[in-house]
């Protein structure tokens, strides 16, 4: 097991660089640093001594591979792919293309992602599973087969939809929430609530058809007719049995993007006005902040190979057949 | 007054299917007096399963019963019960076994824990009283270590094993009726007959009546009083064991089949064998560890020597799992060859170059068991049997493609009108009939038959060992033969190989091996078959 | 008046891909299970009226991929579709901003000068909607009702001749007689297929003509806040929506075959190399990796003004990059389910057979492995498609998405993010998105279950 998993963490490191190299490949080498500073000082009329002045104060001054100006080592390192890419195996950031620090925004803002991605995380999952459960018993009827399209019509509405009129309905008509913002504390809260409401009806949909799914596949297995053989009734057949068993491929599925829970929700906080890293990321992107969206494109993956491997672990603790080797 | 334990009346079942209504099991009657073993026989297909269901209620949803079946057990009709009053039939007066023990125990739950709960359900037992009554219960199917085996969970037993708990659990209320459906199909022989003789102690020992299903004759006529023969949903035949044994309709009578005549070139056979394998191992690696490094091999095949001679055949007999069909597939230089050498006339298979191998397999073919997985469900019966023409070169037209078809269909019985055709319309016995003609295609010197018949019915077996008996005289052809099936062995060997986990632990003349067997593992099989 | 072609590359990819289906079809026709399956999915009456909408919009989408320059006594006017042309005057009738559906006045109040040079602050009248024209008893609901009748009724009459000639020609090549023939498909004595395509076509033709004559009385879905009108701007975003949900996986299916069933067959180094290759596509968060190379495209076109001859070809380049971007992040599911099939099927007896007879590596790749997946395929095609076309509306909100000149539903939405901020509430062009994407993804949805329940083998239908 404990081997299994330092392979995997091995594992971790050429595709880390394979990520590294594919941003730096987006960023440095289809785009030239002229054409980011030009982006972001708004033009191609700009006077070439300012994009000059720009790119040194931002460290973009450098070759990319091969800096012959410099000898010895620093001709590796002091270039873009080194200075830019390769530092963020260290944690280091750097400073964003507006001049703020980003290892700094990224602690501060990573809370409140945290706030509204938990709780619409877990009463998601409740609401959906007892959904699913109730459909799953009542399979092949017309109580599952309203359901499903229940879900398949929530499914086929744009989550934007329920952004919007969630906002207009509650926040806006009936004003018993505040349309966006955040505090901290236990203010929070009243924020708080609008987001994860929205957040788990628009998984409604999806997820309880994925849930049912999965309960329909658990039901058709050799070992549920056993438990009937038995003279077990339906509910228990269906708790005990089938949501032991059903449990799987749930947990390992959560399991996966519990860490990625830390980068929060793109679209929720903008239109929230959340100060989470989601928020953060999108403003970067619509200000074509590229220091930014390399850092936590980078981040991203650390985040989501560390569910990876957590899923594994899950295997192990949820399924009795599962050993690592 | 009723003397029956169990009266199923005009039972029918149909599926809603999307090419419209089908009858899996069309009005069958039967009964069951206490303390009598009746056995459904059919292939698969029959409805002998949808019957053993039905009476337990415990049918796909998408199976409809007709309104005028009737199940009567114990003078009270079951299928008039509410479905909380079943559940107090099921388990407690009806015990189940399933065919497929590796699926039929929950996997997330210890094997103490799913036999608790039958108990729990129908009796008020203390906590205590139902773990004593469990391991009382794992002694009395046979296991030997009862409160080890009761903490774990199903994956770490045997199938054999597992097949035992699943008996546990369906004896655990001392029920009335026990129901077996093909409880021993999924085993190997030597546990086949062990279930077979635990199943027939328990009955005597509870006095149980039961409803044993299966497809095998030779299994059934081991436990059963009285049989019944289904077929398409039909009960076609039925009569006490005796009488059904007598008619001799029902299994393949392999010693009707006549012996080949010995072929004339006997100066050429002595010369040299066709083909020749020494010392031959196919072993997986084992990895573990940081680094994956090897850390040993599952040996599949290990130090196997055969030698078989033109025109003659040579049966590979095993069980499942003994590694025949990895030997079969190593001759064919289809898996990686760890050691040794197969020598095809002069040639060394495992050290051949591409284009050289390329060329040896017009000489060696396949048949395989299984004649659904054995042809490609999107190619036409045309494709299918002149791939072989095309990657040899054996061919340059598609005028010649037709003629060389047509022939090779009428080799192997078929009409030529089936060109055209998608294998899924065929049967199984025309399927392999297709697959020969595709191995024949090549004009091959060797075919290896992996199993031919173990898949087929009846009826198709005969024809088909028929068949590959006349294109042996006819083309000079030897065969590699593997089967678990002695009597058929026996039947078309010149030679047999007994294998056992990956070793040959006896060969030599048919006759020699069958009247005198050696090794105790020979001694065991042979006792067992015939 | 003159016509010439344009032909922008989206447009020649659809033209590719419809032709790719028609071999794609014709190929499946001669597949058994491709072909019960068929007649499965035609079991449900559901899956049919999704069908028959989706061919209706397939056909806005198709027609609006056609596009040429009209140049009129050399005076060159902008690149048109066929649609264009077909629906116009709607799309040319702009007015200064907001009005309301049906409306008759603009939205906001604007100053108005009158014949007698005096400025007033009211209402102005819409320049399309000419109320000097209405009959004077008329009001407003009157006209409406009026429009609706007349449409309704030519929309009946047009559907029973379409009904009479589709009926006359099946019992003509059945050779029944026509009035069997009607009787069986009105009791449905031949499977529900005849009579729910006619009942559906019906509704879909009726309610065309009722919305093609209001449009060009009324601004039906109001105008945005450039005055253009929002009916035609949804029914311009079915092209839209539509490109990214085919072309995306036009683009995503030869590489997830090849990669694919190169890893599952070979396996060893290639199939390492492969799986690095998606482990590592995989791990970077869908959203952050179209966006990082969106944003990288993004910058690479407007630094390159020169590639692009005018602005709807640049906007179309736009929607091109996106369906690229989007193909090259989401190819890896769709291997790794290929891969899975390919090892099993490597398997097969009838693989093994094959390397018995010496059939080269190529042909067993083509011949049994490639027609054993495609179900895998189709069944990631229908599913993929709804999904996609949700996914525009996101990125476009999120910044990464179509070109802001593009008609889509993303930039109508993230428009009224706005629009119901203000006072008063402008919900029209929200409202108007809605209408038009919520049937399409739903029946592409309810297509999608069909056609996987069909394909399916894991669904066992007993």
């Amino acid at each position: 097991m404990i081997a299994y998993l330092i392979r995997r963490l091995l594992y971790l490191i050429p595709v880390l660089i394979g990520v590294n190299l594919l941003t730096f490949a987006l960023y440095f080498i289809v785009n030239s640093p002229e054409d980011i500073a030009r982006a972001q000082l708004g033009g191609k009329h700009i006077d070439q001594s300012v994009v000059q002045d720009w790119e040194d104060q931002h460290g973009y001054n450098k070759p990319l591979f091969y800096n012959n100006k410099e000898t010895g080592i620093a001709a590796l390192t002091d270039t873009l792919f080194v200075k830019k890419s390769l530092i963020l195996f260290t944690f280091n950031f750097g400073v964003s293309d507006s001049g703020r620090n980003i290892s700094h925004d990224v602690s501060q803002r990573m809370w409140p992602s945290i706030y509204i991605a938990i709780p619409t995380l877990i009463i998601g999952l409740l609401v959906n599973i007892t959904f699913a459960m109730l459909l799953a018993f009542f399979r092949q009827t017309y109580v599952d087969l309203s359901g499903v399209l229940f879900c398949i019509i929530m499914m086929s509405i744009s989550g934007l939809f329920y952004i919007i009129s969630g906002q207009y309905f509650i926040g806006k008509v009936l004003q018993l929430v505040p349309i966006s913002g955040f505090e901290g504390g236990f203010s929070a809260f009243k924020f708080v609530i609008l987001p994860v409401v929205v957040g788990v009806i628009g998984g409604i949909g999806a997820g309880t058809r994925w849930y049912r799914t999965i309960f329909l596949e658990e039901m058709g297995k050799d070992y549920i007719r056993t438990a009937r053989a038995k003279g077990l009734a339906e509910s228990r057949v269906l708790f005990k049995h089938v949501l032991k068993n059903a449990m799987i491929p749930i947990v390992t599925g959560v399991v996966v993007i519990i860490p990625s829970l830390f980068l929060g929700s793109l679209i929720m906080e903008s239109f929230f006005g959340i100060p989470g890293l989601g928020s953060y990321t999108i403003d970067a992107i619509r200000q074509q902040d590229f220091a930014i969206v390399r850092a936590m494109v980078f981040l991203g993956t650390i985040l989501y190979c560390i569910g990876l491997i957590m899923t594994d672990i899950a295997y192990t603790i949820v399924d009795p057949r599962v050993r690592l080797q | 007054m009723t003397a029956n334990l169990l009266e199923v009346k005009q039972l029918t079942i149909g599926f809603n299917t999307s090419q419209g209504k089908m009858l899996a099991v069309n009005n069958i009657n039967f009964n069951i007096t206490p303390n009598e073993v009746v056995a459904l026989i059919g292939e698969s297909g029959s409805g002998k399963t949808m019957t053993a269901l039905a009476v337990p209620y415990l049918l796909p949803p998408a199976a409809q019963l007709a309104n005028t079946s009737q199940i009567i057990f114990k003078g009270q009709d079951l299928l008039n019960l509410s479905e909380v009053d079943f559940q107090k039939i099921r388990g407690r007066q009806i015990g189940l076994v399933f065919q497929e023990p590796m699926t039929a125990l929950n996997p997330v739950l210890t094997i103490g824990n799913q036999i608790g709960e039958v108990l729990k359900k129908h009796f008020k037992l203390s906590k205590k009283a139902v773990y004593a009554r469990v391991l009382e219960l794992l002694h009395e199917v046979g296991i030997k270590d009862p409160p080890y085996c009761y903490g774990q969970y199903p994956h770490q037993l045997s199938g054999g094993m597992r097949q035992r708990v699943v008996i546990a659990i369906a004896i655990a209320c001392h029920p009335d009726l026990l129901i077996a459906d093909e409880p021993t199909s999924a085993l190997d022989v030597s546990t086949e007959a062990q279930i077979l003789k635990l199943l027939h102690d328990l009955q005597i020992k509870f006095g149980m009546s039961m409803l044993f299903i299966t497809h095998d004759l030779n299994v059934a006529k081991k436990i059963s009083s009285r049989i019944l023969v289904l077929k398409d949903g039909n009960v076609i035949d039925q009569g006490t064991t005796e009488q059904i044994l007598q008619q001799k309709k029902y299994t393949v009578d392999f010693s009707a089949i006549d012996k080949a005549p010995p072929i004339a070139a006997d100066k050429k056979i002595l010369a040299k064998p066709l083909l020749d394998i020494k010392e031959l191992c196919v072993y997986f690696p084992i990895q573990k560890g940081l680094f994956k490094r090897t850390v040993g091999f599952v040996k599949a095949v290990d130090d196997v020597n055969l030698r078989l001679y033109q025109g003659k055949t040579i049966a590979v007999v095993g069980e499942s799992g003994s590694g025949k069909t990895t030997l079969a597939k190593a001759i064919l230089k289809l898996l990686p060859i760890y050691h040794g050498q197969i020598f095809f006339e002069d040639v060394n298979l495992p050290k051949s170059p591409p284009l050289q191998l390329h060329k040896l397999r017009r000489d060696i073919q396949i048949i395989f068991q299984d004649p659904f997985s054995s042809l490609n469900p999107r190619m036409l019966v045309v494709d299918i049997i002149a791939e072989g023409l095309w990657a040899q070169e054996l061919i340059k037209t598609d005028q010649e493609k037709e003629q060389r078809v047509d022939e090779l269909l009428e080799q192997v019985g078929l009409s030529k009108d089936f060109k055209y055709r998608y294998p899924h319309e065929f049967s199984g016995g025309q399927r392999q009939r297709i697959g020969i003609a595709r191995a024949l295609a090549v004009k091959p010197q060797l075919i290896v038959c992996d199993e031919p018949t173990s898949a087929l019915d009846v009826e198709s077996q005969l024809e088909i060992i028929t068949l590959l008996q006349k294109l042996q005289n006819k083309f000079k052809l030897s065969y590699v033969f593997i089967t678990h099936n002695i009597p058929l062995a026996a039947a078309i060997a010149d030679d047999i190989a007994v294998m056992q986990q990956g070793k040959i632990v006896e060969q030599g003349a048919t006759h020699a091996i069958l009247k005198n067997p050696k090794h105790p593992y020979t001694k065991k099989l042979v006792a067992i078959e015939l | 008046m003159t016509f010439h072609p344009v032909i922008l590359w989206t447009d020649a990819l659809i033209y590719l891909l419809i032709i790719a289906s028609i071999f794609c079809v014709r190929w499946a026709k001669r597949q058994e299970q491709l072909r019960s399956a068929w007649r499965q999915i035609l079991q449900s009456r559901l899956a049919i009226i999704s069908l028959v909408i989706l061919v209706t919009y397939a056909a806005i989408g198709f027609l609006d991929s056609i596009h040429f320059r009209a140049t009129d006594q050399n005076q060159i006017t902008s690149v048109e579709s066929v649609f264009d042309y077909l629906v116009s005057p709607l799309g040319k009738n702009d007015e200064k901003t907001y009005s309301a559906p049906f409306a008759t006045h603009l939205y906001n109040k604007d100053i108005i000068i009158l014949p007698n040079g005096l400025h007033l602050r009211d209402f102005p009248h819409l320049k399309f909607v000419d109320e000097e024209q209405m009959n004077p008893v008329d009001n407003r609901t009157l006209d409406i009702i009026r429009h609706c009748t007349l449409s309704t009724l030519g929309g009946i009459v047009i559907w029973f001749i379409i009904c009479a000639l589709s009926i006359m020609l099946a019992a003509q090549r059945q050779q029944q007689k026509f009035l069997t023939k009607l009787n069986k498909i009105v009791k449905e004595k031949e499977g529900i297929v005849w009579r729910t395509v006619l009942i559906t076509v019906g509704v879909i033709i009726v309610l065309g003509f009722n919305l093609f004559d209001l449009s060009h009385a009324y601004h039906i879905l109001g105008t945005d806040k450039v005055g253009q009108d929002v009916f035609y701007e949804t029914l311009k975003s079915i092209r839209t929506g539509l490109i990214i949900g085919t072309l995306t996986t036009l683009i995503t299916v030869p590489f997830a075959i090849t990669f694919g069933m190169l890893s599952g067959y070979f396996r060893g180094w290639v199939d390492d190399v492969i799986q690095y290759v998606y482990t590592t596509v995989n791990s970077i968060p869908d959203v952050l990796l179209i966006a990082a190379a969106v944003l990288a495209l993004q910058i690479f076109i407007s630094n390159h003004p020169e590639f692009f001859s005018n602005l709807v070809q640049r906007a179309d380049a736009r929607l091109l990059a996106l369906c690229i971007i989007l193909g090259l992040t989401s190819w890896t599911n769709l291997c790794r389910l290929l891969r899975g099939e390919t090892l099993k099927l490597r398997e097969q007896d009838y693989v093994q057979a094959a390397i018995a007879l010496g059939t080269s590596r190529k042909q067993i790749l083509i011949k049994h492995i490639m027609p054993n997946l495609m179900h895998l395929v189709v069944i990631a095609l229908v599913m993929d498609f709804s999904g996609l076309v949700l996914a525009e509306a996101v990125l476009t909100y999120v910044g990464v998405g179509v070109d802001p000149t593009t008609l889509s539903w993303g930039n109508m939405i993230n428009a009224a993010r706005f629009e119901l901020a203000r006072e008063p509430v402008v919900w029209w062009p929200l409202l108007a998105a809605f209408l038009f994407m919520f049937p399409l993804v739903i029946c592409a949805n309810l297509f999608a279950d069909a056609v996987r329940d069909a394909l399916d083998p894991r669904i066992r239908k007993l």
